[in-house]
């Protein structure tokens, strides 16, 4: 399946509380890895590492500001598995109508 | 922002009927063999149920005799609506929302689906209130990370 590996990235990003929180955190807007890391229990350097596994699942946009980055929530992060389930609901209200019409056959057959 | 998912199908069916089959015939129309957890170990599930009322779970049962939730009701109104917040998993309190309207038309029974709640913002929203131990760390972390894939999720 053509997003199966952006929803793999998608969900291990997500699978971790830490990384969680960071996302919650940067609901308020864009910020460098000091700011972030002063709200969570966990070292800068981890915080750092979090950041990279997000970056990479596409979570976040990263924007240089003089010698620093600045870390914000990419708006286009959960594309890949909202496309997944788009499928999934195409191919569920396939089925389902599939259903309908069959049963509808039935209760012709059966009056 | 993440657009929301919108599906329309028409069905040849009163909208007691429809409502009926989307819901207490749940097993007997969904494609489990592509669209379950199951369906991740190449299996099927013995079956998957929707319990009738606001509150009720979404239950698939696996032949290992484990079962994942899928969703809770969270609107009940047979032959018209039902609203699910939709997610994988135990305990988890919500995560994204999916509404199915069903509407009388001429030749039948419009179905209206409506997925909400992409953003960051909804699926980071549980870890906010409910500390670390929600369905996500479950099924993400457990589920999940040990080879198992989610192929109905968010």
């Amino acid at each position: 399946m053509a997003y199966t590996h952006a929803i793999d990235e998608t969900l291990i990003a997500l699978a971790d509380p830490t990384r969680r929180a960071i996302l919650q955190r940067l609901r308020v807007g864009a910020m460098p890895v000091g700011v972030l890391a002063e709200g969570l229990p966990v070292s800068r350097p981890a915080v750092s590492q979090h950041l990279r596994i997000l970056s990479n699942a596409g979570l976040l946009i990263v924007t240089p500001q003089g010698n620093r980055r600045l870390y914000g929530l990419a708006p286009t992060g959960m594309n890949g598995l909202r496309a997944y389930l788009d499928d999934l609901w195409g191919d569920a209200l396939e089925a389902f109508a599939q259903a309908a019409h069959d049963l509808l056959k039935d209760d012709t057959h059966d009056t | 922002m993440t657009p929301d998912i919108r599906k329309t199908v028409d069905v040849p069916l009163t909208p007691a009927q429809t409502f009926d089959l989307f819901t207490a015939k749940l097993d007997t129309w969904w494609p489990s063999a592509t669209h379950s957890i199951s369906a991740a170990n190449d299996d099927t599930p013995i079956s998957v149920k929707i319990e009738p009322r606001k509150g009720g779970k979404i239950t698939e049962k696996l032949r290992d005799g484990t079962s994942a939730t899928w969703g809770t009701v969270t609107h009940w109104a047979p032959g018209n609506r039902i609203d699910i917040n939709w997610y994988v998993g135990r305990d988890a309190d919500a995560a994204t929302q999916v509404t199915v309207m069903f509407t009388p038309i001429d030749t039948g029974t419009r179905v209206d689906l409506t997925h909400t709640g992409f953003d960051a913002h909804g699926v980071t929203a549980m870890a906010s209130h409910d500390g670390y131990n929600t369905g996500w760390d479950h099924v993400l972390g457990q589920c999940f990370l040990a080879k198992c894939r989610i192929y109905i999720t968010a």
